[in-house]
């Protein structure tokens, strides 16, 4: 599956691959808003050109900085031409060490015989490489081994052609030799017997809590492994144009991706220079702690423009941070081409407002989307593929098989299949959605005894506050619509079902009055006769542009129709369902506002042309009764003249 | 879900597949693809060499033989590995056996049984167009091969240490491989069994005295002891040395002959005027230069087997010159044995009956008993100077009258070998080729006494020891008792050259033979 509008996310990890190796490192680059997708891309991309190394973060479990270092080095150390086979020896030694815990810590010379007795035990190579895949298995790959296309046959042997000379050509012990060695000095002028090193190293990984014991841990693993990586490198690190190794975290915003982002950080800011490339993914910013200098915003299109010079060296910050841009309709339209050509051309258009951008989204729903044998006269055709069941995940995954509508709310509110369902969050969640701001729904939630005070938590409110736009007339996220119809789902005459909500969210709003939210709230009860009735009465009198704001911001308001028939004909019922006279000023408001209520919703039907075309015949008439500003309700409808062309 | 862009999709939309790939200079490139085209070419080129030394080899890839159009030409070590001809297969695998012992004796005493190879430089195979018959190719090697036996089982080349292996070097039918196979066995003159002599050297042609220049003149030394080159041309060739009449000798013993035979007085020179036929120039100039006052006829010529593209069946002019006053009684015979029977052929049907004798110096005529029919008509006799008598190769285990001291144990090895069939030694191949071999071996252990006892000679030393086998140290030969010295040069002092009269061929020599003095 082709990933769209990420040109400029892959034009930025060019750049800080491209970045001198000898040189200071460059920024961590960060992607906020979008994960998994977007680094397959770039993995897809580095496959086989370049060595690196895909890690997801958000593993359960504990792992730390040495398991993070161990996937790097397994994945780094792939065959790769032009770079050869990178080991990792230090790190290997360190390992090996680490993990003895029989090691006699009372007697130090037991403890240089025990340590000398376990390195001569391991003395292959491929133990080494057993020996980091092992320590790495805690951390999923964000790609793993078993989909990575193998490279081909020649370039493979052109790549471990040297590799695997080299390891004629050391011996095991030279090699691990080596290694040990390094122990000793760890590239500085100060030596001292490599055994005792290790002996501390051992000490430290044991007693983590004690003082500051994993920090030193962790700084001597980050330097075995970057002096691997730099011996292993060789004379390439001065070849220009042969760019930097990378490294792709999922999840850098998890409690251990801030851990180990920030050792690196620290370290590159305390002089020490890895000729890596780093780039993670986050859900939600969690640099805004991080002084102003240390990172920098990219927006959209704009390059990174790094650039050598300077006295220190550097020029560019410690972090950049880009938020991913949503795929257009222009995006979704060219992906719908590329993978999807026998699809309706009017369904993307529906996922695309559904999904609101979200690359994942997206491909989730047009690949199902894909899979529908017929579509229903009517509408609800997303309704049909958010009910449709995944394809059946693999044997030998933990993979469970839900519905599209259960993935994508997993995904949305970054969660695996290992993690259990946040049921409860997401009932809380679900009622909140109902709300027209995120200020609303905080309210809602601790007014309602929904949230107390101990139940709150950083991860919930930032979920809350994701759930709803900066534009108060912008569409809903595709979580929130997710979250809505499952409140539509819940029962009638629940305490928490669809009237009671919006009835008190409209009487909250009428206490404070906002009379948009009541109107909003309004119409999401259903009661469309009132909501045009308003719109009617102020039409003319209201300046064009506020009654046209509010018009806006009042027809996003959800719904929880079924949509059994073509939306213009929805339209039309709905608005003699309030007894007004068609042609009356009324019955055209209320045609045009139940017309863009239902076009507001993703999953009113496909054949969307005439309901279009209606709005546009009203917006052409009432606008005579704006004797200020006709133009903006022509305006209007032009634009639903030209959306009428794209959904013919 | 496609993850990675090696199949040539990108897996994000608009960016190349390669985007992130490393941008390599272009001359890198450019020498990274000439490498890459450079490893192919020379893998391919290997592959055909292989190929071609596989379609080319002679038996084993590794026997140190080519084929060359259509023969096996170079040096057959492993003398088993590959029969150049069914005819020499029993005698290469008896040498084979006897090169295995060597082996064998050398592996239980290293120290004490160190050994040496001679190679036997001679062809191995014959064609329509070459200078040797299959049965003289054969009887080359059975006569090198009972010399090799004896020497490393009898004490009768001096003391049995070193012993000696035999190999083949074969440079074609023509002799005109000889480049490659004298290069190859300059290569063995450094091996742990050094190659420290040759022998054989084929026949009086210009490829026989290029090789032996390039031998002589080669920094190996190694020393060259013929069988059959009798032009007096090779005299002055260092390092080399023939256990074989020269033509001068050859002619000498025709005079010798016509000294005793006073009714013989006019004599017609006819020769071979084909190219490059040594031994027939050689023999005619010492025709004109020892028997000049019998060359009353003026000389005839004729184009002959050494050059196969002008082979004449009928000697025609000739025919008719015999008869034409002054008519001759003599034919001073300059050409090759191959074209005698057509000589004497054509000789028989001229017109006059004037008994005539042909007058000839060879190594050996091969059995003349069909011709004896035509001689007998025609009043012509044969009078053949040659390196050994037919009365000496029959059955009788005591040849009669006058033989070389070497001869009876001689042919007492030889039929102790079962190697050759009945008449195996009348065409004096075997017996000369036996005498050449000797002669290396004595110089061989010439050498070996001054060396410590893990040592053994080399070829230069081996060929400072050919001008000092005289006194006391002479060569055993059947063909005489043979010593060499600097004033004979290559020719050796002893060789006996008796004259043979056809008819009758098997009487035994009437007079004693003419023997190569100082």
């Amino acid at each position: 599956m082709t990933l769209f509008g990420r040109r400029h996310a892959v034009g930025l990890v060019r750049e800080v691959m491209t970045c001198p190796q000898d040189g200071p490192a460059p920024p961590v680059l960060v992607f906020e808003g979008g994960r998994t997708a977007l680094l397959t891309g770039v993995a897809g991309l580095l496959d086989g050109r370049v060595p690196y190394a895909h890690v997801d973060l958000g593993a359960q479990g504990r792992p730390g900085t040495p398991e993070v270092l161990y996937a790097l080095a397994f994945h780094l150390g792939r065959p790769c031409p032009l770079y050869g086979t990178l080991r990792f020896p230090r790190l290997a030694v360190g390992k090996l060490v680490m993990d003895d815990t029989t090691l006699d810590l009372h007697d130090r010379d037991a403890a240089r015989r025990q340590i000398n007795d376990l390195l001569r035990a391991h003395r292959g190579i491929d133990q080494m490489v057993t020996t980091l895949r092992e320590g790495a298995g805690t951390l999923p790959a964000g790609l793993p081994a078993s989909v990575q296309t193998p490279l081909g046959l020649a370039a493979r042997f052109l790549a471990t052609a040297l590799g695997r000379l080299a390891r004629w050509t050391w011996s095991s012990r030279f090699v691990l030799g080596r290694a040990q060695k390094w122990y000793g000095a760890q590239g500085s002028s100060h030596r001292r017997p490599p055994v005792e090193t290790l002996i501390e190293l051992n000490q430290w990984h044991r007693r983590p809590n004690l003082g500051t014991n994993a920090r030193q841990r962790d700084d001597l693993l980050w330097a075995a492994f970057r002096a691997d990586l730099t011996a292993g490198l060789g004379r390439r690190r001065h070849r220009s144009w042969i760019p930097r190794c990378v490294v792709l975290l999922d999840n850098a915003d998890t409690r251990l991706g801030r851990n180990v982002l920030t050792e690196l950080v620290r370290l590159r800011a305390g002089g020490e220079h890895d000729p890596l490339a780093v780039v993670a993914t986050a859900r939600e910013p969690f640099l805004d702690h991080l002084p102003a200098a240390e990172q920098r915003t990219l927006a959209a299109d704009e390059p990174l423009a790094l650039a050598r010079s300077g006295p220190d060296g550097r020029r560019w910050p410690r972090w950049v941070r880009y938020p991913l841009p949503g795929l257009t309709e222009e995006d979704t339209t060219r992906k719908v081409t590329a993978d999807h050509p026998r699809l309706d051309h009017r369904i993307p258009l529906l996922v695309q407002q559904f999904a609101q951008g979200n690359p994942l989204a997206v491909g989730l729903l047009l690949e199902a989307a894909d899979e529908v044998p017929s579509w229903p006269a009517g509408g609800n055709e997303l309704g049909l593929v958010l009910a449709r069941l995944e394809p059946p995940p693999p044997d030998d995954t933990d993979r469970v098989q839900c519905t599209i509508a259960e993935r994508l709310c997993r995904h949305l509110l970054g969660r695996d299949d290992r993690d259990p369902f946040p049921d409860d969050e997401v009932e809380t969640l679900t009622t909140c959605a109902a709300a027209r701001t995120g200020e609303q729904a905080l309210t809602l939630a601790v007014g309602s005894g929904l949230l107390t005070p101990d139940g709150y938590t950083g991860e919930l409110s930032t979920l809350l506050a994701g759930l709803w736009p900066t534009a108060p007339d912008a569409a809903p996220p595709p979580l929130r619509r997710l979250l809505l119809r499952r409140l539509a789902a819940r029962p009638a005459d629940a305490e928490t079902g669809w009237r009671a909500v919006h009835e008190r969210l409209r009487r909250e709003c009428a206490e404070r009055a906002d009379r948009t939210g009541e109107l909003y709230h309004a119409l999401a009860l259903g009661e469309l006769g009132r909501v045009a009735g308003y719109f009617t009465e102020r039409a003319g009198v209201d300046p064009a542009r506020e009654w046209l704001a509010t018009l806006h911001e009042v027809v996003q308001a959800p719904t929880n129709l079924d949509h059994p028939v073509p939306p213009a004909d929805e339209a039309h019922r709905l608005a003699r369902a309030t007894g007004a006279d068609p042609d009356s000023r009324l019955g055209r408001i209320t045609r045009l506002v139940a017309a863009l209520w239902l076009a507001a919703d993703p999953f009113t039907g496909r054949h969307r042309a005439d309901l279009h075309d209606g709005i546009k015949r009203d917006y052409r008439a009432i606008a005579l009764q704006f004797h200020d500003d006709q133009s903006r309700l022509v305006a209007e409808a032009t634009t639903h003249r030209v959306r009428a062309e794209q959904w013919r | 879900m496609a993850v990675n862009s090696r199949n040539g999709t990108s897996p994000v939309a608009d960016v190349p597949p390669d985007h992130l790939a490393p941008r390599v200079p272009r001359l890198r490139t450019v020498l990274r693809r000439s490498a890459v085209v450079l490893s192919v070419v020379v893998l391919v080129a290997a592959g055909a060499a292989v190929v071609h030394r596989v379609a080319v080899s002679c038996g084993p890839v590794r026997s140190g033989l080519t084929r060359v159009d259509g023969e096996c030409v170079g040096v057959l070590t492993d003398v088993g590995s590959h029969p150049f001809s069914d005819d020499l297969r029993s005698v290469q695998d008896a040498i084979d056996r006897e090169n295995a012992w060597v082996d064998a004796q050398y592996r239980a005493d290293p120290g004490g049984n160190r050994y040496v190879r001679v190679a036997l430089f001679s062809p191995m195979t014959a064609t329509a167009h070459s200078f040797m018959t299959a049965d003289q190719v054969r009887h080359t090697v059975q006569g090198a091969y009972v010399a090799q036996r004896r020497a490393n089982h009898t004490p009768d080349f001096d003391d049995p240490r070193p012993l000696v292996q035999l190999v083949l070097a074969n440079p074609g039918s023509r002799q005109a491989q000889w480049p490659r196979v004298v290069r190859a066995l300059e290569r063995m003159t450094d091996d742990r069994h050094p190659l420290v002599a040759v022998i054989g050297m084929g026949t009086s042609i210009t490829a026989t005295r290029d090789a032996a220049r390039y031998l002589s003149a080669s920094a190996t030394d190694l020393p060259m002891i013929a069988g059959v080159a009798t032009t007096d041309e090779f005299r002055d060739i260092t390092g080399f040395v023939r256990t074989s009449p020269s033509n001068t000798d050859y002619v000498r013993a025709l005079a010798d002959y016509l000294a005793g035979h006073r009714e013989l007085r006019t004599g017609m020179l006819v020769y071979d005027d084909s190219e490059p036929d040594l031994y027939v120039r050689d023999l005619r100039s010492a025709y004109e230069r020892h028997l000049r006052r019998y060359l009353t006829v003026p000389a005839k010529s004729y184009f002959g087997a050494a050059d196969p593209e002008n082979r004449t069946q009928l000697f025609a002019t000739i025919q008719d010159s015999v008869c034409n006053a002054p008519r001759p009684d003599l034919i001073l015979y300059a050409g090759r044995a191959l074209d005698l029977d057509d000589f004497v052929r054509s000789l028989a049907l001229r017109g006059c009956r004037d008994p005539i004798s042909i007058l000839v110096g060879a190594t050996g005529l091969s059995p003349l008993e069909e011709l004896v029919p035509t001689l007998v008509e025609g009043r012509i006799t044969i009078v053949n100077a040659a390196a050994g008598h037919p009365s000496w190769f029959t059955a009788d285990s005591h040849p009669p009258g006058s033989v070389p001291d070497g001869l009876p144990p001689f042919l007492a090895a030889f039929r102790a070998e079962k190697i050759g069939e009945p008449g195996a030694l009348a065409d004096g191949y075997g017996p000369t080729h036996h005498d050449a071999m000797a002669t290396a071996v004595m110089a061989i252990r010439a050498v070996a006494p001054g060396l410590p006892r893990d040592e053994v000679p080399r070829a230069g030393n081996v060929r400072g020891q050919l001008m000092n086998l005289n006194n006391s140290s002479t060569v055993p030969g059947a063909g005489g008792t043979l010593t060499f010295t600097t004033d004979r040069k290559a020719d050796p002092i002893g060789k006996w050259v008796p004259i043979t009269v056809i008819p009758p061929a098997t009487d035994a020599p009437t007079r004693r033979p003419y023997v190569t003095t100082g």
